[in-house]
């Protein structure tokens, strides 16, 4: 075991002291027993929930720290040497600055107040109310101009959700900004017939900027209301006391008009393929029904006496006809052999007897009838050439003979006769052809005419006198004419000498 | 609030749908059950038909008052 004197045992502890905490060191901690001495040195004790330490910080240093009055319960961080005052036995940090923990302020707020609340059971599992799946009517308590009312209501649209929204605008920043706050929360929050959640809702910002949400009257304010509560404040890491009493909490506006509009759509859907399903059920159910009821029947009909009857009738009416056929067939042959017995029979009836002997007795008398014919012809033959070889002998043989030669005569005397006249004949055409020619008329045809006057030829234009009336003959008629004039023609060659 | 019993509607329309799906029931129940589950089903689809999605900002609320406007949406 070591021994020490005081003096040493003090001495070591500062030299382990100082050699383990060499350099500046900063602590957070709570200010309590803060006193100013005379000669302008500050005296405090740091604490926090567990232990405290004593501190001193000498008026020059004191000085430097122009923006911030320490004060007790300030929650400050303080940069110093830790020493150890041999001449009091204790320990003591040496604070050369000091700056006011703001951010360790408001935790210690929001601690307090958490605390309390909590301890009044206000976070209790228990009180929590429901916010209901489908929402006709919310109050939004939030700032009408900020981002977070346009976040919320932006999602809801695209998400297809359908609600009313009543705004409620307040300031959302600032001490001044609780009193809004609270009234607002105090009026909608009790409105439970005309809401069906309320919506406190806040865009990000720094902890400071939430702050008013942490503040305990808005809290209380908002833990009180009828209405099921939503909160949504700032971003998803940020925490507020208001998220803690409300019934539910989100991180952000846009989560909060996604949550509220999910009942919505989903109940559409649901609702929709609820019907859908039931109609398939039903349906299916039904066609199950009717094919069993089908089959059923097709069994009953099968095994119907009816059914039955049918059959057979079907059956009978065949048979029948098949029947029917073996009897006409029957029949039919029995009538082919019929008709040959009766032919047979009728063969050896006494009329076709009578009429087979007709038929012989016929026979025999035509050939009766012939042979004597052909005796006749033969008698007659044998006249005749009697009769020719008589003839051929008779004087009228002769007669005819002479007769004959006559003829004959005749007809050389005739013929010789025409023989000459044909002749004559002939040299005769050629004159009357000739004749022909000469026949004044025949000059007509060639275009010449013919002039008489007074019933006389005109021959010479001294046959005429003016005024004469002249009858002109053509091939085809008359022309009537006077004679206008007369002229002789000087020609002496000419037929008819014209002289005037 | 009616969206509680729009949810009971809903819920009673599921139980329906479970119990056809269930194929348990006798034909004439099964109508029955289809006939009640399209009513519900009608029923809900115009509850939901019925909401109006509309936008107000509260001018005032005096008791069980509310003076709304038309909200201009900062859109």
């Amino acid at each position: 075991m070591n021994k020490y004197t005081v003096t040493e045992l003090t001495r070591t502890v500062k030299q382990l002291f100082e050699g383990t905490f060499k350099d500046n060191i900063a602590v957070k901690g709570e200010i309590s027993s803060f006193s100013v001495s005379p000669a302008g040195h500050l005296y405090f004790v740091l604490k926090d929930e567990k232990s405290q330490i004593k501190c001193v910080m000498f008026k020059g240093s004191a000085m430097s720290m122009r923006d911030y009055n320490p004060k007790n319960g300030d929650s400050v961080e303080a940069i110093g040497e830790l020493t150890v005052y041999e001449a009091g036995g204790n320990y003591q940090l040496l604070v050369k600055r000091m700056d006011y923990d703001s951010v360790g302020l408001f935790w210690k707020l929001f601690e307090e107040v958490k605390r309390k609340l909590e301890a009044e059971g206000l976070f209790d599992e228990s009180r929590k109310k429901t916010v209901p799946l489908l929402p006709k009517r919310v109050a939004v308590v939030t700032s009408a101009t900020g981002a977070a009312i346009k976040d919320f209501l932006v999602t809801m649209k695209n998400t297809g959700g359908v609600f009313a929204v009543d705004v409620w605008s307040v300031p959302v920043q600032g001490k001044d900004a609780i009193a809004p706050i609270v009234k607002a929360l105090n009026s909608a929050g009790a409105m439970t017939h005309r809401y069906d959640a309320l919506v406190l809702m806040r865009g990000g910002g720094s902890l400071e900027d939430l702050a008013v949400f942490n503040e305990e009257q808005v809290a209380r304010a908002f833990s009180a209301c009828a209405v099921p509560t939503v909160s949504a404040i700032g971003h998803e890491r940020d925490f507020s006391i208001c998220d803690f009493v409300a019934d539910l909490r989100v991180a952000t506006p846009t989560a909060a008009a996604t949550h509220l509009c999910t009942g919505y759509v989903n109940a559409v859907r649901d609702v929709e393929n609820h019907k859908k399903r039931m109609a398939e059920l039903m349906l299916n159910r039904l066609y199950q029904n009717v094919q069993r009821l089908d089959m059923l029947q097709a069994g009953v009909i099968a095994a119907s006496p009816l059914h039955r009857i049918n059959r057979d009738r079907q059956r009978l009416a065949y048979l029948g006809k098949s029947l029917m056929a073996d009897i006409k067939e029957i029949i039919n042959k029995k009538n082919t052999h019929l008709s040959e017995l009766a032919g047979i029979l009728q063969s050896l009836s006494p009329a076709a007897r009578v009429q087979k002997d007709r038929r012989q007795l016929d026979g025999l008398l035509s050939v009766l009838r012939e042979r004597t014919q052909t005796g006749l012809n033969r008698v007659s033959v044998r006249t005749d050439r009697l009769h020719a070889r008589i003839s051929l002998l008779s004087p009228m043989r002769r007669a005819e003979k002479y007769m004959n030669n006559v003829e004959r005569f005749e007809t050389r005397m005739i013929v010789s006769t025409q023989k000459k006249t044909a002749e004559n004949k002939a040299r005769l055409e050629p004159l009357m052809a000739k004749l022909c020619t000469l026949n004044p008329d025949n000059l007509l045809k060639k275009g010449y005419a013919r002039v008489s006057a007074n019933g006389k030829a005109v021959r010479s234009v001294f046959d005429v006198r003016l005024q004469d009336e002249l009858e002109i003959r053509l091939k085809d008629g008359y022309i009537s004419s006077f004679v206008t004039g007369r002229k002789v023609s000087e020609e002496k060659d000419g037929k008819d000498p014209d002289h005037d | 609030m009616s969206s509680e019993k729009f949810e009971d509607k809903l819920k009673k329309l599921e139980v329906i749908v479970e119990r056809l799906e269930s194929g348990e029931v006798d034909i004439e129940e099964n109508l029955k059950l289809f006939q009640e589950g399209m009513k519900l089903g009608k029923e809900c689809r115009k509850m939901l038909d019925d909401i109006e999605s509309k936008v107000s900002r509260v001018l005032s609320a005096d008791g069980d008052e509310v003076k709304t406007e038309q909200f201009d949406e900062p859109l």
